[in-house]
């Protein structure tokens, strides 16, 4: 079941990183006014999220194939 | 016979402090020389000089904190205005730029002697052949020509990226209170370069989307001993960071000792196995 709670946090991380990755694209996608430092700001935070995100759900899959092993 | 390489350690470490010393105080009474020409004609500002300051130190400790010196009193006398420049050749160029080589001579020589007191030989032996007309060993020569080397290289490295730090401080616009962070027009970009950073980041998307479907599908058909190393070592590496403290320094000690140990050159092979024989 904690497996389960991991890999659905981690996917989330993952899903919110995708919506920062969105938001950063709406910076920059308006030509008359594109702002482009607050961009790279937001997709760098994007980028931090989703590799923490990618890391859970890693962590609990490797953790479901030992448990199951064991059992 | 014991007796022998332990006051011979002591010996050497003795030297080491002395050298080290001589090396910290040379350096200080340089830059004691160095700082009033920097400053000379114009008002005190304490960041800039606590940043040479910082750097001065740094060469103590660290051979790239003099490129760095260097690098920075370039840029002063590009950045400065034409009457400091007037101040700095009034004064004498030459009493500017000694004190920095000095420095980072010295430094140089510290780094070297640290890492291995044949190399410091090994630097001075080609030079010292010219006058005496006195054959170099080839070992020596190898010495020389690898810190020549290490020297261009440090160079190189330090250089683009200074020059790369440059373009890309050029293109944020800072210090103009007309200017902000928004339009195309400031950060010169033109239409096509506005294209690519578009272009660029879709592709970062679908690039993604495709890395964690293809990583998460290859991931499930871990092998149970593969996962269990994965755990082990994802574990360690967040809730026992003593452990791994404690690891890594012993594999950074047991490097530095493999590299210490020097290995025979083919020159002195020979000699070497009939001294044992």
């Amino acid at each position: 079941m904690l497996f389960v709670v991991r890999e659905i946090a981690g996917w989330g991380l993952v899903a919110i990183a995708l919506f920062l990755i969105r938001m950063g694209i709406n910076f920059v996608s308006d030509p008359a006014d594109p702002k482009i430092v607050e961009a790279g700001v937001i997709m760098f935070a994007a980028t931090a999220v989703l590799r923490s995100g990618i890391m859970l759900v890693r962590v609990s899959t490797a953790a479901r194939i030992c448990s199951k092993e064991k059992t | 016979m014991n007796r022998i390489p332990n006051h011979d350690s002591t010996h050497r470490s003795n030297d080491a402090v002395c050298w080290g010393s001589f090396y910290a105080l040379t350096i200080v009474v340089s830059a004691m020389l160095f700082f009033p020409y920097v400053y000379s004609g114009s008002d005190f500002n304490p960041g800039p000089g606590l940043i040479l300051l910082a750097i001065t130190f740094l060469t103590i400790k660290r051979w790239t904190g003099a490129f760095l010196m260097v690098l920075c009193q370039t840029m002063l006398l590009l950045l400065e205005p034409q009457a400091s420049h007037q101040q700095v050749f009034k004064h004498g160029l030459v009493w500017l730029a000694l004190p920095v080589f000095l420095i980072m001579a010295v430094s140089r020589f510290r780094t070297l002697q640290e890492r291995n007191p044949q190399t410091l030989r090994g630097v001075f032996a080609p030079v010292a052949s010219f006058a005496t007309n006195v054959a170099v060993p080839t070992s020596l020569v190898q010495n020389f020509g690898s810190a020549v080397v290490q020297l261009l290289r440090t160079g190189l490295l330090i250089t683009g990226c200074s020059i790369s730090a440059w373009i890309i401080m050029k293109m944020v616009p800072i210090g103009d209170a007309d200017i902000g962070f928004s339009t195309l027009r400031e950060f010169r970009l033109k239409a096509s370069g506005y294209r690519l950073l578009i272009l660029g980041l879709s592709i970062f998307v679908v690039y993604v989307l495709t890395w964690i479907a293809v990583t998460e599908i290859s991931w499930r058909k871990l092998s149970p001993s593969q996962a269990s190393i994965f755990l082990r070592s994802v574990f360690i590496k967040y809730y026992h960071r003593d452990l791994r403290m404690i690891t890594l320094k012993r594999l950074k000690i047991r490097r530095k000792r493999a590299r210490s140990i020097q290995p025979v050159s083919p020159d002195e092979f020979p000699a070497a196995v009939k001294g044992k024989t």
